[in-house]
């Protein structure tokens, strides 16, 4: 797109070329929203709850640990790796954010493309035209 | 001019794979652990007072690990969480900006059609 001659382009076509940025445009606009509604701290909730009912296994496996003659250890191996699991879990949704900060970054150069070619196109018009 | 991809095609395939990943870290460390007290024989009578500590310390240390790293990515979601806002709101004014000289561009239509109707 910023090669694109616009100036060799009809005003017709100037402005259907307008009406495809706009929509892609839009598409932008849409998935801005998506990313501000997709991304809260509830989101860390549920694997928090899952590693604190896991946390409190193991330690009750540790605290049994002497009336059960050690078997209760199991239930602190179990409860530990579930720890691990939900953990993992943790971290990946700890990682959503930078993922959607890292596309909100290439959604804003694309919009910046998108701008500087309406832009040009605005240019091109009202020097033809004269202002709208 | 190539039209942008909205979505990122490794999302789903990546959140796939850490969640298979995570099973798999998930029972090898299990059988591992098991496999390990079991060596131990914690479960026998005459098990050594030195040999019990030793493992219930290890299964101390491990759980803490595990929430001290949940905790760190806790603090690094955070930060992320703010960077990610301040990305979108700069990302959302150059689309405003867009929208606007959009706008403007759609007037020239209305122009153009009225020099048509007068030609």
């Amino acid at each position: 797109m910023p090669d694109e001659n616009f100036a060799s382009l009809s005003d017709d076509q100037l402005v259907e070329r307008g009406a495809a940025l706009e929509t892609e445009r839009a598409e932008i606009h849409a998935e801005l929203t998506r990313l501000r509604q997709g991304d809260s701290a509830a989101r860390l909730l549920k694997p928090g709850v899952k590693l604190g009912i896991n946390g409190a296994l193991s330690v009750a496996g540790l605290a049994l640990a002497p009336l059960t003659l050690n078997l209760s250890l199991g239930l602190t191996i179990i409860g530990m790796g579930m720890s691990v699991w939900d953990g993992l879990g943790f971290v990946k949704e700890a990682a959503e954010p930078f993922r959607a900060g890292y596309q909100a970054r290439r959604l804003r150069r694309r919009g910046r493309d998108i701008d500087a070619a309406l832009q040009e196109i605005e240019a091109i018009l009202t020097a033809r035209l004269g202002p709208p | 001019m190539s039209k942008l991809s909205l979505t990122e095609p490794n999302q789903a395939g990546g959140s796939d794979l850490v969640s298979y990943l995570s099973r798999w870290v998930t029972l090898s460390a299990c059988a591992l652990l098991f496999y390990w007290l079991g060596s131990l024989r914690l479960w026998q009578p005459d098990v050594s007072e030195a040999t019990l500590h030793t493992a219930k310390l290890t299964l101390v240390i491990l759980s803490a690990g595990s929430w001290v790293a949940c905790a760190l990515a806790a603090m690094y979601r955070h930060h992320a969480y703010r960077t990610m806002m301040r990305e979108l709101d700069e990302t959302s004014l150059v689309i405003e900006r867009a929208q606007k000289t959009s706008d403007r561009i759609k007037l020239f239509k209305a122009k153009i059609d009225a020099q048509k109707t007068l030609t």
